[in-house]
């Protein structure tokens, strides 16, 4: 339990291996959302905003990219969360934008109590997923491409409900680990108290990602650089100082959720298949057949 | 001689509204009094072609083609394109016209399959480095993974090429302390190849996404001393120009004069072999 406390109140950015320049991957990020939007001939950008840390940082830099107008944001609470709350009116005071609220609890009770849904898993993957459908009807409306807000470390370690929070048009900082994330939104200047909370999927009470995932941020993302980006064998992580559970643990969690980064698998029995030799990319759609 | 960069972001697909841009560049650079202007790789297309590689790909005696070499009548163009020969090879090419004609094509002879990388799914090697000249200069030309191997910079320098452009569409992949990490690895490599075979390179790369494949920029000009001249933006288009002289060069060579010590016995012993 304490070490959770502490890996929240580390630095981890003052470690050499994740020291960048900040304002060069925000630029990246701002690109990349404008290019996007306009790629594709959208209007405007949607998003879940939940008041955490990754679609906060997500928000300011869609704001950045397209400017507040273009920016329309859904809060999605299930019942009353005050502190959320707050910090949600901490970000429209900052960014002078409105958010639109739509309380989910009615409907999700609903269904909790029409189809018999007590086991807290299943429940919070259903939120995810009612908190989807609202997105794409929103963005619908809005002529709008979802800004999804998932970082690089719960895709890797699946940490996302299928097709719930992992649903989206982009997703500009699914290159980047939650600490950096952490770093990124300090660097924008996004308000103080979303930056120190523990981050939390909140799927229930009291519940936060390190504490269900049991492994503090910062280790995690350590294990996942330098076993997915520098290619460590396990035996040189056991040299690095990481335990030999909580490496085996990581990786597991990699490869169990394999399945959820891809679109789901067809048997192949023609000359091109989807998603696998039907290799066509995606700003082909611009293009005058 | 002066060389105008154009680190331009080609229309993923579309031939024609890119070759729209590249007049406009090739005006401005005109307006700008330089002798030469040069493309990124695959400047007409945009680079992960995949399927569409064999629809986009061009003959080079093809009418496209010839309309693109037409724009160097006031000017010397270099610009990159997917092209297909007789025998429906598919090559990443980059072609440098003079006076309205295309006077030399060069096919990318290194075909990276690392990582993001999957030239060799579509295309063909190129096998040949032909020189030419522009302005008095001799020219080699590379393109992006060609410039990782040495052996294409020692026959060049085997040639006494004086200058190598190479257009490049390098990716973003690493982001540290300077920005994006790999330009880092560019830059030394480019210098050091000047510095030390007493040449000018013209680096040009492209900028822009495909599918959040970000190219990042950063074209550059070393001159024989390993200077860097010029050097365009990270991610934003841009021309931006440089005066090579071979006055440079001739004070370079008079300093010191690697050609004299070269022993082609050494590299035929390198090189020489088998491939692999």
């Amino acid at each position: 339990m304490n070490d959770v406390k502490t890996a929240i109140e580390l630095q981890p950015f003052d470690t050499p291996f994740f020291r960048q320049d900040i304002s060069f991957l925000e630029k990246v990020f701002v690109q990349f959302i404008q290019t996007e939007i306009e790629k594709y001939q959208f209007t405007n950008a949607v998003i879940a905003l939940s008041g955490g840390l990754d679609s906060t940082v997500v928000t300011y830099l869609a704001v950045r990219a397209l400017g507040k107008d273009r920016v329309k944001l859904l809060y999605m609470p299930y019942g009353k969360n005050v502190s959320n709350q707050d910090h949600i009116r901490l970000i429209e005071t900052d960014l002078g934008i409105e958010v639109e609220f739509y309380d989910i609890a009615e409907i999700a009770d609903l269904l909790f109590l029409e189809r018999a849904i007590q086991n807290p898993l299943r429940r919070g993957n259903v939120l995810a997923r009612l908190r989807m459908v609202n997105i794409f009807d929103m963005s619908a409306r809005e002529k709008a491409l979802v800004i999804g807000t998932s970082n690089k470390t719960e895709l890797l370690i699946g940490y996302s409900t299928w097709y719930g929070d992992g649903a989206a048009g982009i997703m500009p900082i699914g290159d980047i680990y939650k600490t950096q994330v952490r770093s990124l939104g300090k660097y924008m200047g996004i308000p103080k108290e979303i930056l120190k909370k523990p981050p939390s999927a909140e799927l229930w009470p009291g519940q936060t990602d390190e504490l269900e995932i049991g492994i503090p941020y910062e280790v995690l993302d350590r294990i996942l650089y330098y076993w997915v980006d520098q290619r460590f064998s396990k035996e040189a992580l056991l040299e690095k100082g990481f335990t030999e559970e909580v490496v085996s643990r990581v990786m597991k969690m990699c490869y169990r959720c394999l399945y959820k980064q891809k679109l789901p698998v067809i048997p192949k029995v023609s000359a091109r298949t989807v998603g696998l030799d039907y290799r066509l990319m995606k700003e082909t759609g611009n293009v005058e057949p | 001689m002066k060389v105008a960069l154009a680190q331009i972001e080609p229309i993923f697909g579309n031939w024609e509204a890119t070759f729209l841009k590249h007049k406009d560049y090739v005006q401005k650079a005109i307006e700008q009094k330089a002798s030469v202007i040069v493309f990124p790789e695959m400047s007409m297309t945009g680079y992960n072609l995949k399927d569409r590689t064999p629809e986009m790909c061009v003959n080079a005696h093809s009418d496209k083609l010839r309309e693109v070499a037409r724009q160097s009548m006031q000017i010397d163009l270099i610009f990159g394109f997917p092209e297909v020969d007789e025998n429906y090879r598919q090559y990443i090419s980059s072609a440098y016209c003079s006076k309205g004609e295309i006077v030399h094509i060069h096919r990318k002879i290194f075909l990276p399959i690392n990582g993001m990388f999957n030239d060799s799914k579509d295309f063909s090697h190129g096998s040949d480095l032909k020189t030419f000249e522009t302005d008095n200069f001799r020219m080699g030309l590379l393109i992006c993974r060609d410039m990782w191997h040495d052996e294409a910079i020692v026959s060049y320098v085997k040639k006494n090429v004086q200058c190598i452009v190479i257009p490049s569409n390098i990716p973003l992949r690493n982001v540290d302390e300077t920005g994006p990490a790999i330009h880092g690895f560019v830059e030394r490599m480019i210098r050091g190849y000047a510095e030390r075979n007493s040449l000018f390179i013209v680096y040009v790369n492209r900028v822009g996404f495909e599918e959040g494949t970000c190219f990042y920029g950063g074209s550059m000009v070393a001159d024989p001393f390993g200077n860097v001249l010029v050097q365009s933006p990270f991610l934003e288009e841009s021309l931006l120009c440089a005066d090579i002289d071979m006055k440079v060069l001739q004070r370079k060579l008079t300093t010191i004069h690697l050609h004299h010590d070269r022993r082609d016995s050494i590299v035929r012993d390198a090189f020489g072999g088998d491939e692999r």
